[in-house]
């Protein structure tokens, strides 16, 4: 998960860098809840709000609702949301057009309104629920949020209406402008995506002043459709073709985290390319993306039974007599091996590797790969025994702008998701669960529950628990435990809050409630032992999304105009006209 | 008798070196004792031979050092260390010299007489040697800066350390910890550590630095190479330490050597004198320890696991290339000065 996600300001001190998030808590009744109140009408979904795990500190009232949503990651919820959802966009759609008819006067060649209770309410649904499952962390990948950006542009622009006594071509952008604020207090831009809108912008500004309002709707719309196929989705096609070369037989090729392009390529290849060889698939905490794509990996057909020599020592292949398990016989052709290991695993698994491919969140004009965290590594790991390292990113994602190191514009995650340990929720068997399926509370099963699922319940008897997530019956659903879904709250910030509830004076059953959470809190900082780290000022938790990797690791980039090498990003970019 | 244990040892868990480093050096404390009885034992007859034909020769030839002790020191206790034996034979008390001389003329020694004296010794050493693994390491820093002033090689943590550095670690050493633990009682600096998933001992390693008055900041594995730009120092400790300098480290480990060899940020491995181990690493994985696939791969995902191998390795090959100085509790060397060490602590 990731919550708006706070720039590194250059000049402070790296060390000093620190979020702290404070997720809402309410404390009711009986039960010691913690769960996220419902924040006003102006939300999409209720269903959304979910347990308070980690709820990005609001930088505006949208902020609020970007909740993370417990229930909404399984596919049901998920479903109900978008049920909900559509409704409330109605109701929106109706308010948005009526409130901007009432606030024509504002807009007559003013400044942009920076209010924010303003940018809400011209902020497109659409928009807004793309921008709340980025800040969720639905939406990860690069590719995904800028075709979600456009689409949702897309309707913002179907919906829109230009108010009497402005011009289209500058009004729209300052609409657009809106939208994208307001998915940039979400979480900063891709570097992708600010291409996108800076072409959109463009575009806009460059609109005959002759079309009326329903042309020119029109051809922007088929444009941001013609540039999502052209520069996003067809490149993804180019570049498969164009790496399938790469990946030749008895292969032994690494990739780093959940890359779109290179999934393809990889399944691309093990479909097409009469070749067998192996995947190694890296991956990382806090967010574990490799875990999806190696399950997308193994759906299309890769599986460890093909070729998986040498790391697996099931016995020599040439003595056919000491093989008796079937895992000895290597598979029918288009099989393919597939491993999972963590990064900390690379200097082991790094001497059988053959080639590197990595995915690319974008490219700077020096040749410098801007990437999830962990990819300069692999790429550095690679580089020092001579394996080549091919990146694989669309032109879309390039730029004439350079950074020089990691840490400055950087984003940085919540870091609470480094300090909970996933092992304790995720190695409870499923029929232990099943008491904390249902999405009723402990103590009182007949309650209704109206509000949000609460994370954590307390029972007399059985002291705290925790819900686990929702697994959804459908295995195609099953996920492993996404990553919000293993943090969980500071407990001293709930104690904090027993404190603040108290007005006049300590109950005895706030007392009560304290000692519980006192004693949960112990046991549970014996697992984790940063549990409580809010409460030293020295220690902090960094929790780095993006790193850079040096133009010199990288051996050649695939793109959709062909194999380019790092120094051709320049060249490319000013060719393009991005 | 202590090969027999030592086999066992190894039978048992035959990636766990220091058993084998241990049981190799009380051989070899056992041999050493047993040849420096026996060397002075027949120095001992040597010199009454001499002495008897010098005595025949006359005093015509130059008098030798230890002709003079001999003749001025006969049957003292005190042996000054004979220029032949090993430069690190510490003088000890012998007083089984006397016994040893008594029966030198007779030109055969005593073997009831020799056991007891190696015995003696061999007691003395192990309990030396047990010392080492005792050893508080802030007493020996300490010391180490009085001892070797005049050397100019100070040793410790106030060596390697300066006030306002950035220190990386990784692992979970106790080594590590009292090292980092004396240099923040007179320097001020921050810490960076890398919380070592999937076994998280990054985390204690941050628990244990808490209220020190250092800066302590842990990051996610990922983040290591984005962050050794900023960083001064590396600072780790390890499992072992192989015959040509590579370590087994932790995992993590060698992302991180690697990383501030790419930064050229030097690289301290803080041991101890028991950790050196005299086998040479022929493959890099052979000491390594494969454990359970579930910290990385949880087994809720169990349909996932019979199709995708999960390799979850304990520990990290660190080659020597990577490593800068090795300090130990006599003070710091460089990769290339191990073999000294080992020559001097096992029997190779």
């Amino acid at each position: 998960m990731t919550e708006s996600g706070r720039r590194y300001e250059p000049g402070a001190s790296l060390v000093s860098v620190l979020t702290r998030s404070m997720p809402h808590l309410a404390i009711t009744g009986d039960n010691v809840e913690i769960s996220v109140p419902n924040s006003g009408a102006s939300t999409p979904g209720p269903n959304m709000v979910g347990g308070g795990g980690a709820t990005p500190r609001p930088a505006s009232p949208i902020g609020n609702a970007a909740t993370i949503a417990l229930s909404a990651s399984s596919s049901m919820a998920g479903r109900q949301h978008q049920h909900q959802h559509q409704h409330q966009q109605q109701q929106q759609q109706q308010q948005q057009q009526q409130q901007q008819q009432q606030q024509k006067p504002q807009h007559r060649g003013g400044p942009v309104n920076s209010d924010p209770s303003a940018t809400v309410q011209q902020v497109h649904p659409h928009v807004k629920a793309i921008g709340l499952r980025m800040a969720a962390g639905t939406i990860v990948s690069s590719d995904a949020r800028t075709i979600a950006m456009m689409m949702a542009l897309v309707d913002a622009i179907k919906d829109y209406k230009v108010p009497p006594n402005t011009i289209l071509n500058r009004h729209l952008i300052k609409y657009i402008g809106e939208q994208t604020n307001y998915l940039r207090q979400q979480r900063p831009l891709t570097v992708g995506m600010s291409n996108a809108v800076r072409w959109l912008n463009d575009k806009v500004s460059k609109i005959e002043a002759t079309l009326d309002e329903k042309e020119a709707k029109m051809e922007l719309i088929s444009g941001i459709r013609d540039y999502i196929k052209e520069r996003i989705t067809t490149p993804r096609e180019a570049i498969a073709e164009a790496g399938l070369s790469k990946i030749q037989d008895g292969d032994v090729i690494l990739t780093f985290g959940a890359s779109g392009t290179i999934r393809r390529l990889l399944v691309k290849a093990n479909r097409e390319g009469n070749v067998r060889f192996r995947v190694i698939v890296v991956d990382a905490r806090p967010h574990w993306e490799g875990r999806q794509f190696v399950r997308s990996l193994v759906e299309a057909g890769f599986t460890k039974n093909a070729i998986n020599d040498g790391l697996c020592n099931f016995g020599d292949e040439d003595d056919g007599d000491n093989c008796s398990s079937t895992e000895c016989e290597p598979a029918a052709t288009g099989c393919s091996g597939i491993t999972y290991v963590a990064i900390s695993a690379l200097g082991y698994v790094m001497k059988d590797v053959s080639k590197v491919l990595l995915g690319a969140e974008a490219f700077f004009a020096n040749g410098t790969l801007l990437g999830k965290a962990g990819t300069s590594l692999v790429a550095l790991m690679a580089r020092t025994r001579r394996i080549p390292v091919i990146v694989a990113c669309s032109t879309y994602k390039f730029t004439e702008t350079v950074r020089l190191d990691s840490v400055v514009d950087n984003e940085l995650g919540n870091p609470d998701e480094l300090v909970w340990k996933p092992g304790q929720l995720d190695s409870i068997p499923y029929e232990q669960n099943a008491q904390y399926r249902s999405n009723v509370s402990l103590v009182d099963p007949q309650q209704q529950r109206s509000g949000p699922e609460p994370f954590m319940t307390f029972n007399a008897n059985q002291g705290w628990a925790f819900h686990a997530m929702n697994y959804s019956p459908l295995a195609t659903d099953r996920f492993s435990a996404l990553p919000h879904i293993n943090n969980k709250p500071p407990l001293r910030l709930l104690s904090q809050d027993s404190h603040e509830g108290g007005k006049g004076g300590k109950v005895p059953h706030q007392q009560r409630q304290q000692q519980v959470v006192s004693e949960a809190m112990k046991a549970i900082a014996k697992q984790n032992p940063l549990a409580q780290w809010h409460e030293h000022k020295s220690l902090k938790v960094l929790n780095l999304i993006q790193d850079l990797t040096p133009a010199e690791f990288i051996s050649v980039i695939i793109t959709e105009i062909g194999l380019i090498p790092t120094t051709s990003i320049p060249v490319v970019v000013r060719e393009y006209g991005i | 008798m202590v090969r027999y244990i030592g086999e066992r040892l190894f039978n048992a868990q035959p990636t766990e070196l220091i058993l084998v480093n241990v049981v190799n050096r009380i051989i070899h404390i056992i041999y050493e004792e047993h040849n420096r009885v026996k060397q002075q034992q027949q120095q001992q007859q040597q010199q009454q031979q001499q002495q008897q034909r010098r005595l025949v020769e006359g005093l015509h030839y130059p008098s030798y050092r230890f002709d003079d002790h001999a003749a001025t020191a006969s049957g003292t206790a005190q042996l000054q260390p004979d220029p032949q034996a090993s430069p690190d034979n510490v003088p000890r008390e012998e007083g089984g010299t006397e016994t040893g001389g008594g029966t030198a003329a007779e030109g055969v020694s005593s073997d009831y007489d020799l056991t007891a004296e190696v015995k003696e010794n061999v007691t003395e050493a192990l309990n030396e040697f047990i010392d080492e693994f005792d050893a508080d390491y802030t007493d020996s820093c300490d010391q180490g800066m009085s001892i070797n002033d005049d050397k100019s090689n100070a040793m410790g943590p106030f060596k390697y350390i300066h006030s306002n550095e950035v220190i990386m670690t990784c692992g979970s050493s106790k080594t590590v910890e009292r090292f980092l633990k004396t240099a923040a009682k007179k320097r001020v600096f921050s810490v960076i550590i890398p919380e070592g998933a999937p076994f998280y001992h990054g985390h204690n390693m941050a628990k244990a630095l808490l209220n020190l008055g250092l800066e302590v900041a842990v990051i996610p594995d990922s983040a290591i190479l984005a962050l050794m730009s900023q960083v001064n120092k590396v600072i780790i400790g390890t499992h072992t330490v192989m015959a040509n300098g590579a370590l087994i480290a932790p995992n993590g480990s060698q992302l991180v050597a690697a990383a501030a060899k790419h930064h050229s940020v030097p690289v301290v491995v803080c041991t101890e004198l028991y950790k050196f181990s005299p086998i040479f690493p022929f493959d890099e994985r052979s000491f390594n320890i494969l454990v359970s696939p579930d910290s990385v791969l949880p087994y809720k995902d169990g349909d996932l696991m019979k199709n995708v191998e999960v390799i979850n390795p304990y520990y990290d090959y660190v080659g020597p290339e990577l490593i800068d100085v090795f300090v130990d509790q006599t003070g710091g060397h460089p990769p290339s000065y191990l073999y000294r060490l080992l020559q001097e602590n096992y029997n190779t």
